[in-house]
């Protein structure tokens, strides 16, 4: 491995989060989070709602300051790496802007980093090739089939290749069909960029068939229950899902999530026996 | 708004607070009764020059060497009732971006002036859209009605009066005016209708805000 291989995309170390510390409504989000992601590393969160997910993820953006901990993104506190854009994210809304072609939508980062038209004209068709939405450049996002936006936004998330691609819930809005291929595009645009991701799901399958890891969180205060290794190779294909590896990393998140149930179940009937 | 107010108001009340008046023959008026005279100097057509209230249709205000033209309280009145609506409307539009669409400007960085241009003020258009309509309906009014209570020449509001005057004889002919005023407000709506369909061409045609 070389140097530059040993600085991780993403370190979190010690993270919790309180909001509305010491108010009434003070909501313990997450508690203690030790997270490792090593670059091109494809990782993904599950656990029931509420256990802090987006939470994790939006730490890891800068867009919240943790409560205690402290979390890098390429070596660099995340911070200077939000300054520094060093990462693209997409919502499970793909959020575009109604007042912008598809490609102005992609070049919105690259505008705000001060690119000169040519650049960006030329970097979003790239990322149009890419999305394969081609001759959808000067169409208006509400012209397009959901699954089209949220292709757009992966799109405009990667514009400014950043090295790592922060996801929550991007394809959750999607039909069944085309949750698999924009799955299967995922993988393929990750795999020629390099791209390190975070990808935040309900979907076993999906977090399965994604990643290389996935972490299983327990319901709130969220913490890191288990982190499941997934050995499919970096290759995967649609016949990835009719393989033994695939089902046997779907048990165990299964039953890793399953434990997180029986324990949020065995917690809440002592607390009901406490009440009474 | 308090300055903007009394100013207005100063304006329809002359040019000056006396209480009392004096004419060159001695006599003294309350202000109450100048404004009767100047009315009833209207209603029978002639304008006693000599008189020393209600010598003519408004007062002159002086700011220094500016001297007040007289179609100014008109449009200040409009301007007036056409500003709360517009601005109201883009207020709600500027804090109506989505949290989703803030929180992704923040993901990149972006500056509070790139946030403002880039994301408020195209996302505040279709707020900005019916408060115009209303703001463009209110200065109508409010330049009538300004006309009217200044009797500013070659206005619709001075056509009202003078119009209103003739009644006994020529009941029909006030409506002349009346719809004079009623097609300009739809004028200024067609305008602002206009305008709507060239700033929202690209936007989704059902919108969900
Ligand atoms: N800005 C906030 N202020 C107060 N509480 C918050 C805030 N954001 C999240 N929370 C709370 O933190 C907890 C975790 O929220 P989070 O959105 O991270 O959950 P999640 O795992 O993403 O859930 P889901 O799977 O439903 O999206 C929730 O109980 C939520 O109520
Ligand atoms: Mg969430």
């Amino acid at each position: 491995m070389s140097a530059a291989a040993n600085i991780s995309a993403v370190e979190v170390n010690g993270a919790s989060k309180i909001f509305n510390s010491g108010t009434a409504n003070q909501v313990d989000a997450l508690l203690d989070v030790n997270l490792t992601i090593a670059p091109g590393e494809f990782v993904s969160l599950i656990g029931p709602s509420g256990c802090g997910k987006s939470t994790l993820l939006r730490l890891i953006a800068n867009l919240l300051e943790p409560t205690q901990g402290e979390i890098s993104v390429n070596g660099k506190t995340s911070a200077q790496a939000r300054l520094d854009q060093d990462y693209g994210m997409a919502f499970q809304q793909a959020g575009l802007f109604d007042w912008r072609t598809v490609s102005k939508n992609i070049e919105l980062p690259l505008e705000l980093k001060g690119w000169d038209k040519k650049k960006r004209e030329s970097r979003a068709a790239e990322m149009l090739d890419l999305v394969k939405l081609q001759d959808f450049g000067n169409m208006y996002p509400w012209q397009l089939s959901g699954g089209m936006q949220q292709r757009v936004a992966i799109a405009r998330a990667l514009a400014a290749h950043p090295p790592l691609l922060l996801m929550d819930e991007p394809f959750g809005a999607l039909d069944e069909m085309t949750r698999e291929y924009m799955q299967g595009e995922l993988l393929r645009i990750c795999a020629e960029t390099s791209t390190t991701v975070v990808f935040v799901t309900h979907s076993i399958p999906e977090a399965v068939y994604l990643s290389n890891r996935v972490v299983v969180m327990s319901p709130r205060p969220g913490r890191i229950l288990e982190i499941i290794s997934v050995n499919l190779g970096s290759k995967r294909s649609e016949l990835t899902r009719a393989a033994d590896g695939f089902f046997k990393s779907i048990t165990a998140v299964r039953e890793a999530l399953r434990g997180t149930h029986a324990q949020h179940v065995a917690s809440t009937a002592i607390r009901g026996a406490e009440d009474r | 708004m308090v300055f903007i107010a009394t100013i207005t108001r100063r304006i329809f009340s002359r040019n000056d607070n006396r209480r009392w008046f004096g004419d060159s023959d001695g006599k003294v008026y309350h202000r109450s009764t100048r404004i009767v005279a100047v009315s009833g100097d209207v209603a029978d057509g002639s304008i006693d020059r000599s008189c020393a209230i209600g010598r003519k249709w408004g007062g002159k205000l002086e700011i220094g060497s500016f001297v007040w033209p007289r179609w100014l309280s008109a449009s200040i009145l409009g301007t007036f009732l056409a500003f709360f609506p517009v601005a109201v409307g883009t207020l709600r539009g500027l804090t109506s971006s989505p949290a989703a669409a803030v929180e992704l400007m923040s993901s990149y960085a972006a500056s509070w002036r790139q946030t403002l241009f880039k994301l408020r003020f195209p996302a505040a258009v279709p707020f900005l859209v019916p408060a115009l309509k209303l703001g463009a309906s209110g200065a109508v009014v409010g330049v009538v009605v300004a006309e009217i209570s200044t009797g500013l020449k070659g206005g619709i509001g001075r056509l009202i009066i003078e119009y209103a005057r003739e009644a006994t004889g020529d009941p029909a002919k006030v409506f002349t005016a009346v719809f004079g005023a009623a097609a300009l407000g739809l004028t200024m709506s067609g305008l602002v209708a206009l305008f709507d369909s060239y700033l929202m061409r690209n936007r989704p045609k059902e919108t969900s805000t």
